[in-house]
């Protein structure tokens, strides 16, 4: 209530012109010189950067003069084939992450809270973290050593149910598989720390009169906590779907030849584009077309949260 | 939902007992699946060349040395080891001291310009320049080969800003105004109100930021030229990272040494983790004061 | 600890302003040497050599110098680099600031510093074949015609190993060691137990037969690399080769559409459905190849020649020791082959934008034909820092070992200079005797090297654009055939589709001038 009349008192001042405009920040001068260097830090490290986004329009990289191409390079990008593969790998890929991967922290997390013994739960939390210390060089060599077809783990219980051995680094069947399951090996602890933080805000007081009420375990999961990190689940869910597009780590250090066709991605193609090759404006055509895609996936998903959730989330 | 309360209660815990012992089961499957690969490491860092020659999977340990960590603590890791020490926990201290208030501010609803802001920031969430615009802009501010570079454009990471910024929306506004009325100013109700009751959050963020901080390697490839000042990172790679040999033949490491120095990368994070992971759930003793 | 304490004013100066922060960062940057911002050459402000600045005499010019962290005396370790940058700055009269990557990631630090407009001085490439026609087609390296013309060392050198990397007749580059030749090694303690009867140059169809021999003995038959450039060693048999390449009328022609590679295929992936070759070849590191054959898991695979003398070494110390015999080349159905030729890997070059180019020149110079330099650059470091000498031969200091560095003699064979007798150490007898042998294995398989085809830039926009798209495809279709997730048809149906999809055929003829 206080802070809608505030608002309404803010916007009496903003018809007031630009004295009222003075005299609400100089009420809000705290919170605007808290923001000021934080803001400052946007304006150099993301917006000054952005200038370099019009190198897209440019031969940039390919000879010694750099000149203005206009839209050659977006004509060049939209008719290579490999670009495509490489798209649509990425929206594969993205979509299988979010399907997937997505859900697994939000289980562990709630599991974790149903652990009685705080040792245990902090015991549990610890472990699922640690794969998140790996970078993905190491976790590509876990993965190649459990799932070789003559040594590893998993094909050794395959052999064992009489099944033949699967090279799932070099089927393309199985290739984006092993991407999702190993994403959601080393991932799951980083994103059930975030929900395991918020479920410990949850008031007590509201599951002890639910219990009071006689409302059983799984009530309590749907009409107490999962509202309760609701806004945490959504926040989740946007802020993984902006950065699914810039997968890159993860495929460059686990793919090979033989699989390029299921999991070459916007990224890997950047890089060899743009970076090996030496042609940068290429490079830079790409990554604004990501941006492009990402801005219009995440604006999409916060339309349809404060539609559909009554909350935007940005 | 009030029919049978007593009845409900003793089916139930039947019915809980099953789902902890499921529960329990499930995740030690999980944690198993976890370790197993990490107890690899360690054992294969453990052991002697000879054991680990051609590709083997160490799970039971076949020999117990301590050569690797005693060649790694005199060798000229442990340099890059203090290097991203000093990134990581200069690099955290800053992020924090910048985020937060930043978050904060945004989290009020009354704020000037809230709505514009917070979609120029969102902006920063999908578009990345890539890297050339990048080591452009750090060249220009004069950062090409300082340690700085690797802090001040890491300052803050819009993923984490947006999460301490939404914890800190869902405090309830009661609570913010009463301080006011006591008289505080922002800072103040910030450092008193705010930060006490955001504590889980804080914590997770700021591991977030130290394991960034920590494991970052591009960044620390291109912008810093003079070999002295790498971090840990930069030589674990050279180091793991198989290059197709055309490039040239470096030295014949085996992985008992290579799993040492990623020990070594694991060691603060894994030495951290446990006292961080204290302020997760203390939330729960300001929790009842919440409403 | 004087860092720690300006880290905690720049935290305090942060939190009022990132203005204030930036500003004390990029002072804090400065502080380094006043040397860096006099000269200006390059933006890259790096430490000088703090130790030497006292005694640096005037006419000193100063340089960058970039070149990955398997050179500078093959230690990871910033000190000992330093000692071997002294090395050099004392032998080429010149102060030099130096960068090196990881070798992991050099040629990104490289192509990131040249497109943000640092070129180093002097800098080493890798991969040159691929990579210099790129650079000669930016300008942004020097032509070194004159200048080698005026180094009686450098013009001592072959001229054929200049003309491999010539661009329109003009040399842009100094090669750093001989072309790199692969062959295949195979262990003669498993050649002798198991009766396989291999000469150094048997047919395609011998090689199939003989190593089916291992097959259910535990061991692998014949190991190989992720790296799906090394099977262009089984096409050489056939006459293919994977790529655009100029063929004997002198006409630019794709080499995967070519009928021979039909033939190259089927052989690769019989080679993969017999047994013969290791059935994980797709995520196996060159490292584990290695060691597999080190440690005699398994019997065969493919190396440089010139690394023979760590195949002896190596079994030896994993307690496996056997001699390796080397197969320069398979004689296909045709009596074709040769060994696998990956050409000048390494070469030096100079920045157009270089100041001081007869300075740069006279670090190369030493670099590739000073003895006592290029032994401690390429491989063994200094005296005293990364080794001792005790009767004559050298030892590894701790520190060194520590880091991972151990002593190799490459340079004796890898290198142009023949003379290396007026080193303080040689290699123990043991070592010497297996050099000797190196040496001529590295000689004949220079004799047997198959072809390697460098293709300018700049002549055809359309190949400079899909270049890296076409070596992709061509290798995820090759990969594909030999694992058998297409047949050998399908597979070049989809690579023929794909050349289409990108008009191969007009770059063709742009590439032949038509």
């Amino acid at each position: 209530m206080s802070s809608r009349k505030e608002e309404s008192k803010v916007r009496e001042k903003k018809k007031t012109g630009f004295s009222g405009l003075w005299r609400t920040i100089c009420r809000q001068k705290y919170l605007i010189l808290m923001m000021l260097p934080g803001l400052l830090w946007f304006l150099i490290f993301k917006y000054c950067t952005y200038a370099g986004l019009g190198l897209a329009f440019t031969n940039y990289g390919f000879k010694k003069s750099v000149d203005f191409v206009g839209l050659r390079n977006f004509i060049r990008l939209f008719r290579a084939p490999q670009f495509w593969t490489a798209f649509k790998n990425t929206l594969i890929i993205s979509i299988c992450n979010i399907v997937f991967y997505f859900p697994f922290p939000i289980i562990i997390a709630l599991l974790i809270n149903e652990l009685r013994s705080l040792r245990t739960k902090r015991a549990v939390q610890f472990m699922i973290y640690i794969p998140y210390f790996f970078s993905w060089v190491v976790v590509g060599t876990i993965f190649v050593n459990i799932l070789s077809p003559s040594s590893g783990v998993v094909n050794q219980i395959l052999n064992a149910f009489g099944f033949d051995s699967i090279y799932f680094m070099a089927d393309p069947k199985w290739f984006r598989a092993v991407l999702i399951l190993s994403y959601i090996w080393r991932q799951m602890g980083y994103g059930a720390v975030i929900y395991v933080a918020t479920l410990s805000t949850v008031d007590v007081q509201l599951y002890e009169a639910a219990a009071i009420d006689g409302c059983s375990k799984w009530k309590q999961v749907f009409y107490i906590t999962l509202p309760s990190i609701k806004p945490t689940i959504v926040t989740m869910l946007l802020l993984n779907l902006s950065h699914v597009l810039l997968i890159f780590e993860q495929i460059m250090v686990m793919y090979n030849a033989s699989v390029y066709s299921v999991s070459d991605v916007l990224q890997t193609y950047t890089y060899r584009e743009g970076i090996l090759s030496g042609n940068i404006a290429y490079g830079t055509a790409i990554s604004l077309f990501t941006g492009v895609v990402s801005l219009v996936l995440v604006m999409g998903t916060n339309w349809i949260s404060k539609h559909f959730l009554e909350d935007s989330i940005l | 939902m009030k029919r049978k309360p007593a009845s409900n209660r003793i089916r139930e815990s039947g019915a809980r007992k099953i789902f902890r012992v499921f529960n329990a089961l499930f995740l030690a499957a999980v944690c198993i699946v976890i370790i197993i690969p990490i107890w690899n490491v360690i054992v294969t860092s453990f052991a002697e060349d000879k054991d680990v020659m051609g590709g083997v999977y160490l799970l039971i340990p076949k020999s117990f040395t301590l050569k690797n960590y005693i060649r790694i603590f005199n060798s000229g890791y442990m340099r890059g080891f203090w290097n991203s020490m000093f990134v990581a926990v200069v690099g955290t201290g800053l992020a924090m001291l910048i985020t937060v208030p930043l978050g904060y501010a945004l989290a009020q609803k009354k704020l000037i310009g809230r709505k514009i802001i917070m979609r120029l920031i969102s902006i920063t969430l999908v578009f990345d320049a890539g890297i050339m615009p990048f080591y452009i802009l750090i060249k220009s501010l004069g950062l090409i080969d300082s340690r700085w570079s690797l802090i001040v454009p890491f300052m803050i990471s819009t993923f984490n800003l947006i999460i301490v910024k939404n914890f800190m929306t869902s405090i309830p506004e009661s609570l913010i105004e009463a301080a006011k009325l006591d008289g505080c100013n922002d800072l103040m109700t910030l450092i008193r109100v705010v930060i006490p009751l955001s504590v889980p959050i804080l914590s997770a963020v700021m591991l977030f930021y130290f394991v960034s901080f920590w494991n970052r390697y591009t960044e620390a490839v291109m912008f810093i030229n003079n070999s002295s000042k790498y971090t840990l990172q930069v030589m674990l790679r050279s180091l793991v990272f198989q290059s197709d040999g055309s490039l040239g033949e470096g030295n014949i490491v085996y992985d008992n040494m290579k799993m040492a120095v990623m020990v070594l990368g694991m060691l603060p994070v894994l030495v951290i983790y446990p006292f961080v992971q204290r302020y997760f759930v203390s939330g729960l003793m300001v929790g009842g004061v919440k409403e | 600890m004087k860092r720690r304490q300006l880290a905690l004013i720049l935290a305090g100066a942060m939190a009022v302003s990132s203005m204030a922060g930036c500003g004390s960062s990029s002072s804090s940057s400065s502080q380094q040497p006043a040397s860096t911002e006099a000269e200006g050459t390059a933006a890259s402000g790096g430490e000088s050599t703090e130790t030497e600045a006292a005694e640096v005499p005037e006419e000193r010019v100063k340089m960058t110098i970039c070149s990955a962290d398997n050179t500078f005396g093959l230690s990871t370790d910033p000190d000992m680099q330093q000692a071997v940058i002294d090395m050099l700055e004392e032998k080429a009269n010149v102060e030099l600031e130096a960068v090196i990557p990881p070798i992991s990631s050099y040629n990104d630090k490289l192509e990131t510093m040249m497109a943000g407009g640092d070129v180093p001085d002097i800098f080493s490439i890798s991969q040159a074949m691929t990579r210099l026609p790129n650079y000669v087609a930016r300008e942004q390296v020097l032509c070194l015609d004159d200048y080698i013309a005026a180094s009686e060392s450098l013009s001592a050198i072959d001229s054929s190993y200049y003309d491999a990397l010539a661009i329109d007749g003009k040399v842009y580059d100094v090669p750093y060691y001989y072309p790199r030749v692969k062959c295949l090694y195979l262990r003669k303690d498993i050649m002798e137990e198991y009766g396989i009867n291999l000469s150094t140059q048997p047919t395609t169809e011998e090689f199939i037969t003989e190593m089916s021999k291992l097959k259910g003995t535990g061991i692998i038959p014949f190991s190989f690399p992720k790296w799906i450039d090394n099977f262009q060693f089984f096409m050489n048999s056939f006459g293919a080769y994977a790529g655009i390449y100029k063929n004997a009328d002198g006409v630019y022609v794709d080499g995967m559409q070519e009928e021979q590679m039909v033939d190259a295929l089927e052989y690769l992936r019989e080679l993969y459905t017999s047994g013969v070759m290791d059935q994980e070849f797709i995520t196996t590191e060159n490292a584990t190849m290695r060691e597999y054959v080190y440690t005699g898991k398994a019997a065969c695979d493919i190396d440089y020649v010139s690394n023979y003398s760590n195949y002896v070494l190596q079994s030896e110390a994993a307690g496996a020791p056997s001699d390796v015999q080397p197969i320069y080349m398979l004689a296909g159905p045709d009596g074709l082959g040769g060994g696998l030729n990956e050409s000048i890997q390494t070469a030096w070059c100079i920045s157009a934008d270089c100041e001081y180019p007869e300075a740069a020149m006279r670090v190369i110079e030493v670099l590739v034909t000073d003895p006592e330099m290029h032994a401690a650059f390429y491989n063994t470091g200094v005296e005293g820092i990364h080794y001792t000498i005790e009767d004559g031969v050298a030892v590894a200091t701790e520190k060194a070992t520590n880091s991972g560095y151990s002593i190799k003699y490459n340079y004796l064979t890898d290198s142009f200079i023949s003379d290396f007798s007026s080193l303080p150490y040689q290699p123990d007898e043991e070592t010497e005797k297996v050099l000797e042998t190196q040496r001529d294995i590295v000689e004949e398989a220079m004799e047997l090297r198959g072809d390697k085809q460098m293709i300018p830039s700049g002549i055809s926009t359309l190949y400079d654009e899909t270049s890296a798209s076409i070596t992709s495809t061509w290798k995820e279709v090759v990969s594909q055939i030999v694992l058998g997730s297409v047949s050998v048809e399908d597979g070049l149906a989809n690579y023929k589709n794909f050349w289409d999809s990108v008009d191969g055929d007009t770059m063709l003829k742009e590439l032949n001038g038509q």
